[in-house]
Order: C-alpha cells, then sequence, then structure tokens
C-alpha cells in the first residue's frame, strides 16, 4: 500500500511532522513516540516533512534511510521502558519519486502495557500527546496506568527470560574493586554444544571469533577452560572469566581495573580510574562476537529474540573521556567529571534479534556500550569514531 | 668557537652543574628500571674502580635512558652534583670530527668536577680515537665510567686495539616481557599480576616487540611505522654510512633477513636471491649483526670446529622488527606467528644463557630432522622447541623427544604459542616439558626447571 505524504496538512492528535534534522537528537524522536505510546490510538511520526506552524510544507529527503531506520528502531527499543513489543512501534521508509525517502513511524499502543517512560540517564520522562502538543503526565496518570500484576496468568517466555537476567545481576558476587559484568541469553534456547572438541579453540585464538589478537578481548592467554556438564568457563575467578551454558546464556566478569589502559596524558596515573574508551568499546564487542560465532552455528530462528544487559559495579569516582584517544578532542577535552553513584545499571535488558546478534555484532555490542556512554552524560556522538556508524563495525586504525 | 659550542652542549645536558635539586631532573626520568639498570650501578662501586662498563644494543632500546636512571639515582642519594657529567656524541650541535680526548679535556680540567667523577658518555663511536683515549682513562682512573654504543663491532674493534681487560661489554637487548608489563604498569612489581590486568599485553608485546617507547602506543600501525623509520632510516642509513656500504641495499638485504627471521643462512643462496656477490653478504650480515639487528645462532656441534663450518641461523634480535618488516599480506600472517614466536623465545633463552653461563645452539642432523634450541649449561643440556600451534601434534612431540634423548639431554621443552593446560592424557604420554608462551616469557629460567 502507498502513503500518501501529507503536505499541506497539519498536525493533530495522532500525527506529528519533523524535519530531517531531528536524526542528530533522537531523543526528541523518543519523546514523541513515548508520548503517543500513553495514548489510547497511538499516531504516526513523520520524518523529513518540515512544517510551517503545524503544517507540512517541505520534504527533505533522509540519506542512508536504511541505517537510519535502524537507528531509531534501536533507540527505541534501548530508550523506552517497557521497551515496545512487535508491531507497537514500526519505522518505515516512504519513497516520493520526486523529492526522494522519508521516514514513518507507527506507534499503535498494546493495551495493558504502560504507562511508558523515556529514559534519560537515571531519570525517567513519562509524556503524554494531547492535540499536537507534549505534556508530563500527571501523578494519578502514572499510578493509574501501574496495576498490579495478575498473578493468574502465567507470564510469558520473554518475561521470564528478563527476570531470570536480573536476579541474576542482582546475585553478581560483590567485588570491592569494581566489576563489569555482562550477560546475553537468547529466549528460545540454541542449545549450544558448549563441550564440543573444539569450544576452547575460541579462547586460545581470538580471531576465530573475529576479533583482534592484540585487542581487549574476553580471553585471558595465562587461564585455561572448564567444563562442566552444561557450561564452559574460561578465565579466573579473580581476573575476567566468560561462561556459555548449553541453553546459549553467555556471561561475562571483567574487573574494573581491566577497564583502564593509561591516562589520558599517555602516562600512568597514581589512581587510575580512568576508563580508556577502547577497552569500553572493545570488550562488550568482543563477547557479541563470539555469540555471533555460536549462535550462526546453531541458531534457532533468525527472528527470535536476544536479551543483553551490561552493569559496571563500583563505579564511583571512575572517569570517562569523551571521543577517541587517537583524536585531538579527546586529548584536549575538559577532564571528565567522576561517575557519582556506585554502579551502572540499566533498567532492562536490551533486545535483539538473532539475525541482528549473528550479522552485526558489533553494532549490538555498541548499543550497550551507548547506555554506559548516556549514563555518563554523553551522547552518540561522543563515543569513538573507531566504531564505524555506517558499517557497523569496530575498526583500530593498523599499517 | 669549537670550544664553546662543547662546554654549551655539556652545560646544557647536565643542568644539576646549575640547579643542584635533583627533583628539578628526576620528573623527566622514568620511574621503572631494567633489569641492566643494577648491574650498571656495580660498576660505579669498586667495581668501577678498575673496569668500565661499555653497554651496547640496536638503537630505541633504551640505553640513553638507563643513562639518565643512573644519574636520576646518584643525585638521589647526594651524589656531588659537579661531579657527575652525562655527554651524548650524538649530539647534532657538535662540530663535525669531536673527539673523546677534547670532550674528556674541557670536561677533567675544570675543577670543580672533582678528582674522579663519573662519566657516563652516550654514542661513543661517534667521537674519534676514543678507544685510545678510554684505555688511558681507564689506566690513570680518571673516573668512573659507562659508555653506551649501538654498534658492536666499533666496540669490538677499539678493544682489540686499544688492550682488553680495561672494559666490560655488556649487551642491553629490547624490553623482556617482563620489564615490557613493568613499564605498562609502574605500580605493581609483579608481572603477573600486571598480565592479569592486561591480558592483552602479550599480544601487543609480541607485535610491537621490546622497544620502550611503544609500550603504551594506542595506534599499533603508528609504532609499527615509526620503528621502521627508526631501524631503516638511522640505524641503517645514518649509523652504517660511515662503513662505506650502499645503504639502500643493505636495507633491503636486511628486510629480507628479517622476512625470513630464523632461517639458515646460506651466502651463497643469498646471494643469487639478492643479485649480490657472495662477499657482500657476508659483509653485509656482519654489519647488521654488529649493529645488533639480528642475532646469529650455531648450529649445535661436539667441537667448535664443526659449529665454524655449519651454517648458522639469523633471527630478527627484537621480534617487533618481524612485524614492523613484514607485509601483512595473508599468506605472510599464516608464518609471520611462527617466526615471531622463534625470535621471542630466542630473545628471552639468550638472556637465561647469559646469567647461567650457557651457551646456544640449534640442532639439525643429516636427515633435516631439527630442534629449535640447545642449552648447554652447567645444569646439564636441554633441548627447547617453540611453536606458534596451541595444540602440537604427538608426533611433533615425539620428534622432540628422540633429539633429546639423542643428545643425552636432562629435559626437552616445547614452548607453546596457546596456553599449555594440555590434556591430562598428553602429558602423561609424553616425558617433555610443556610451557605456554606466557609462563616460559614470565619466567624463562622454568626451561631449566627453576622458578625465579
Amino acid at each position: 500500500m502507498t502513503r500518501q505524504i501529507p503536505l499541506g496538512q497539519p498536525e493533530n492528535q495522532t500525527r506529528e511532522f519533523k524535519s530531517a534534522e531531528v536524526l542528530k537528537h533522537l531523543a526528541s524522536v523518543g519523546r514523541e513516540v513515548v508520548a503517543m505510546l500513553n495514548t489510547t490510538d497511538g499516531g504516526m511520526i513523520w520524518i523529513g516533512l518540515a512544517d510551517s506552524g503545524g503544517i507540512a510544507v517541505q520534504i527533505e529527503p533522509i540519506e542512508n534511510a536504511d541505517r537510519e531506520i535502524g537507528r531509531i528502531r534501536d533507540h527505541c527499543n534501548d530508550s523506552i521502558e517497557p521497551s515496545p513489543v512487535a508491531g507497537e512501534v514500526t519505522v518505515e521508509p516512504i519513497d516520493d519519486p520526486g523529492s526522494g525517502v522519508i521516514l514513518l513511524i507507527t506507534v499503535r499502543p498494546s493495551p495493558g502495557r504502560g504507562p511508558y517512560a523515556l529514559r534519560e540517564g537515571t531519570a525517567r520522562q513519562f509524556l503524554k500527546r494531547v492535540d499536537d502538543r507534549l505534556r508530563p503526565m500527571s501523578r494519578e496518570e502514572i499510578f493509574s496506568g501501574f496495576a498490579p500484576p495478575r498473578t493468574d496468568r502465567p507470564q510469558d517466555e520473554l518475561s521470564l527470560v528478563e527476570t531470570h537476567l536480573l536476579n541474576l545481576r542482582e546475585k553478581v558476587p560483590g567485588n570491592a574493586n569494581g566489576l563489569l559484568w555482562m550477560i546475553i541469553r537468547p529466549v528460545h534456547d540454541p542449545k549450544l554444544a558448549v563441550n564440543g572438541p573444539s569450544m576452547h579453540m575460541y579462547f586460545v585464538d581470538p580471531s576465530l571469533t573475529g576479533n583482534r589478537r592484540t585487542g581487549w578481548n574476553f580471553i585471558d592467554p595465562s587461564e585455561g577452560t572448564h567444563g562442566k556438564r552444561q557450561s564452559i568457563s574460561h578465565g579466573s575467578k579473580n581476573g575476567g572469566r566468560v561462561t556459555l551454558s548449553d541453553n546459549g546464556q553467555i556471561e561475562f566478569h571483567l574487573p574494573l581495573r581491566n577497564l583502564y589502559w593509561k591516562g589520558a596524558g599517555g602516562s600512568n596515573d597514581p589512581d587510575p580510574k580512568q576508563i580508556w574508551p577502547d577497552c569500553l568499546l572493545e570488550f562488550p564487542i568482543s563477547v557479541f562476537r563470539l555469540a555471533s560465532t555460536l549462535y550462526g552455528k546453531d541458531a534457532p530462528g533468525a527472528d527470535s529474540t536476544v536479551l543483553a544487559d551490561l552493569a559496571l559495579f563500583g563505579l564511583r569516582g571512575w572517569t570517562l573521556r569523551r571521543h577517541s584517544p587517537r583524536s585531538f578532542a579527546y586529548l584536549f577535552d575538559k577532564p571528565a567529571e567522576p561517575f557519582q553513584d556506585d554502579d551502572l545499571v540499566m533498567a532492562q535488558p536490551l533486545r535483539f534479534t538473532l539475525e541482528e546478534i549473528v550479522n552485526e555484532p558489533d553494532r549490538c555490542g555498541f548499543r550497550l556500550v551507548q547506555q554506559v556512554y548516556e549514563r555518563f552524560g554523553y551522547s552518540e556522538d561522543d563515543i569513538p569514531q573507531e566504531f564505524d556508524r555506517g558499517s557497523g563495525k569496530l575498526v583500530f586504525p593498523s599499517v | 668557537m669549537r670550544l664553546d659550542v662543547i662546554k654549551t652542549v655539556l652545560e646544557e645536558s647536565n643542568r644539576w652543574w646549575s640547579n643542584p635539586n635533583p627533583s628539578a631532573f628526576s620528573s623527566t626520568v622514568k620511574p621503572v628500571k631494567r633489569q641492566m639498570f643494577d648491574r650498571l650501578m656495580e660498576y660505579l662501586g669498586e667495581r668501577g674502580a678498575r673496569r668500565a662498563a661499555v653497554l651496547s644494543g640496536m638503537r630505541q632500546v633504551g640505553k640513553t635512558e638507563l643513562l639518565k636512571q643512573i644519574a636520576n639515582a646518584l643525585l638521589s642519594e647526594g651524589w656531588p652534583p659537579s661531579s657527575l657529567v652525562y655527554f651524548d656524541f650524538a649530539d647534532p650541535r657538535l662540530p663535525a670530527g669531536v673527539t673523546a680526548p677534547e670532550v674528556a679535556d674541557i670536561i677533567l680540567r675544570d675543577p670543580a668536577r672533582g678528582a674522579r667523577p663519573v662519566l657516563l658518555l652516550d654514542e661513543i663511536s661517534k667521537a674519534a680515537n676514543w678507544g685510545a683515549w678510554l684505555k688511558q682513562a681507564v689506566d690513570a682512573q680518571v673516573g668512573n665510567l659507562i659508555i653506551t654504543d649501538s654498534a658492536a663491532s666499533l666496540i669490538r674493534d677499539q678493544a682489540i686495539e686499544s688492550a682488553p681487560g680495561r672494559w666490560d661489554e655488556l649487551r642491553l637487548e629490547g624490553l623482556s616481557f617482563s620489564e615490557f608489563l613493568r613499564l605498562a604498569d609502574p605500580r605493581s612489581d609483579s608481572p603477573p599480576a600486571i598480565f592479569r590486568a592486561r591480558p592483552n599485553s602479550l599480544e601487543r608485546y609480541l607485535e610491537l616487540g621490546g622497544f620502550p617507547e611503544h609500550v603504551l602506543e594506542a595506534d599499533l600501525g603508528l609504532a609499527r611505522q615509526r620503528l621502521r623509520d627508526s631501524i631503516a632510516d638511522k640505524a641503517i642509513r645514518f649509523d652504517l654510512a660511515r662503513l662505506d656500504v650502499n645503504t639502500d641495499r643493505l636495507r633491503s638485504f636486511f628486510v629480507y633477513l628479517v622476512q625470513d627471521s630464523g632461517a639458515i643462512f646460506n651466502a651463497r643462496k643469498r646471494a643469487r636471491d639478492v643479485d649480490a656477490d657472495e662477499r657482500s653478504i657476508r659483509r653485509w650480515v656482519a654489519l647488521l649483526e654488529d649493529a645488533h639487528l639480528v642475532t646469529r645462532l650455531d648450529r649445535y656441534g661436539h667441537n667448535a670446529a664443526a659449529r665454524l663450518r655449519s651454517k648458522p641461523r639469523y633471527y630478527a634480535t627484537d621480534h617487533g622488527l618481524i612485524h614492523a618488516f613484514t607485509p601483512m599480506a595473508p599468506e605472510a600472517i599464516a608464518t609471520l606467528r611462527g617466526r615471531i614466536i622463534e625470535a621471542v623465545v630466542f630473545r628471552h633463552l639468550r638472556e637465561a644463557a647469559r646469567e647461567v653461563g650457557g651457551q646456544l645452539s640449534f640442532f639439525r642432523d643429516d636427515s633435516g630432522i631439527e630442534a629449535d634450541f640447545v642449552l648447554d649449561s652447567e645444569r646439564g643440556r636441554f633441548v627447547i622447541q617453540a611453536t606458534a600451534s596451541a595444540d602440537p601434534p604427538a608426533r611433533k612431540l615425539e620428534r622432540l623427544q628422540k633429539i633429546a634423548h639423542d643428545l643425552g639431554a636432562v629435559q626437552a621443552v616445547v614452548v607453546q604459542g596457546g596456553r599449555a593446560r594440555q590434556p591430562d592424557q598428553w602429558r602423561a604420554a609424553m616425558p617433555v616439558l610443556s610451557l605456554s608462551l606466557a609462563e616460559f616469557l614470565l619466567d624463562p629460567f622454568l626451561v631449566l626447571g627453576d622458578r625465579r
């Protein structure tokens, strides 16, 4: 079905126009989506339609529409609570033969899932659309949406796995010196043969999972691999450790000290609580590359859901500088503010499809890392450019 | 005018003469000290009264930094600043043809230097007549002398002319793996603890080599580029240009040799390969060895004459050179790792052999069966094989065991690219000591059954 682009028509309760410029500030799109999710009827958001006084007046074609669709989907999945389920938020390209492609976001709230919130750092914004405006939801509106859970209905599989991951996160053993914890778990078990004869090689040669030998990854060359009946683990209790279970779950622990490489000035600091951006990017991406390799062999279904969670425990006082360490911007940026909370945790695990993990593991890892940058008060642009937004790959310079 | 320039360079190189506060200088010196530091400090004590220490090593391995650390240590311990002299004969501001006697004359004629100053003289071979002067200086006990240079042959030649026994030649290699780790994270003195916090250090070390400047380099490509520039342009084009040699051809030959690091050296065959005569090839390889760019390993033989007749192997002295000078073509990558691992094992075995007074060679019989290294020491003979494989096949280990048996070795050792956590049945079946590369590099004396 071809959609009629509503040029000349006004914004209203179910229709919003945004210029192409808004793609530089995806939080604005997220606010509109949340506000429509918190209504009964939802609505449509047109991106690439400039308005004048609320009337759509001009088409602004979107370059690289496929990439932008991916960004919008990721942003909605990662910043809206609860994450939209299938069909609640769809993004599609609309081609105007004379002018180019613009994007249409269609919002169809599922009854009983709200209220929805937009997460910004540690804050939550509950917004609602009224006519063509957004307003904060009242206390009563918010609480009326939180109906007590029905105990007579069994939880669906996704919720069960989500709850399982949150419980695991709660039980992560304390580590006085801080810990990065990460988990990837398919909702439908792919039944990995974790004790297969060649499995230990993934923990010997990083290139077998697409990782750099010299990079920051889940392999510790001084440690061995230990198999149990339903799982295999590599690493040590006090160092980095990755555990694979036959239900496809991959759990990764890393002492926070391993995220320090050197100070911004190039030397070691007496109190090194500075995250080296390459470490923060590459460790999680390396684990997703492992997942991609494993799930690619035993994939249960391309569109099945996989959940991933990341937490940094004991992060208080640590800093993270913006930009790539290879850039002038990194060297000359103002000193970073130390993290103020004890722990950095996400509101909920992020959702991926198995296909995304198998085909674009780096982009999946990037989405987790983006959450960390957000908590430090940074935007996506502040993440090092070694993650190529176009190809979705993390590539370090090499001559 | 000439003397004024030398005096100015001296004043600027010895800022502690005008500002005796040690902290003004110490902030510019790296805090982590290499193992060689303690040995050099011995020459400032009783031993230094009778002999000088001449430290030689490849460019960029940290000779100058060691001299600065020694100066800093002396100043911190209260050594009179005016009796401490550092001078770099490669300082580009110096007039052409500067000689050791004229510099020494300026230093020693100044009464402020005291009766027996410490003289730290960098890149001595850039000075004319230094050998004769050093002989005289040691005999006259003008001071405690520590001298550095990048070229072994010059030091050796001067030593022969100037009567041996007046100085000891100490060789400074690139960083060992333990030193690399300690430079990467000076907060800890324990290399294994640092390695646990920085597990990718092993692969970085294999790729970057033992050059202190690059330990924390974020851009590995840039580090390799700098290494190529420093070695190819400075060590070959600058240092060796004085020896009346075609440096372009020498550089090409060096690249050829490094890309084939660890191969048996056949001068006649090499001459054909690079279109040169055999005599030139022999001279070139000697020059590269003297500049510490390549290191020779002789074939195992029951007597010295047999060793000399055999064809040796040549290794890149520092394994980082192999990576820097090998194009990253897919077909090269497959064998690159093996050559790097062999070179890095050789580098650590050399140091261990020097320490225990042992001798290293490689084994090859007439049928072509080989073992990478044979280490003869007072504790017996050890046969050592280095392999990139994480899981070497049993037949290779059986062959190694047979060589060890035939040579009457006390132990066969395999150093393997992956971890040495072999299945238990493998260990039980083969009485070969298996060490992971990381284990070995952290403590090379494990091959001798020691733990240090």
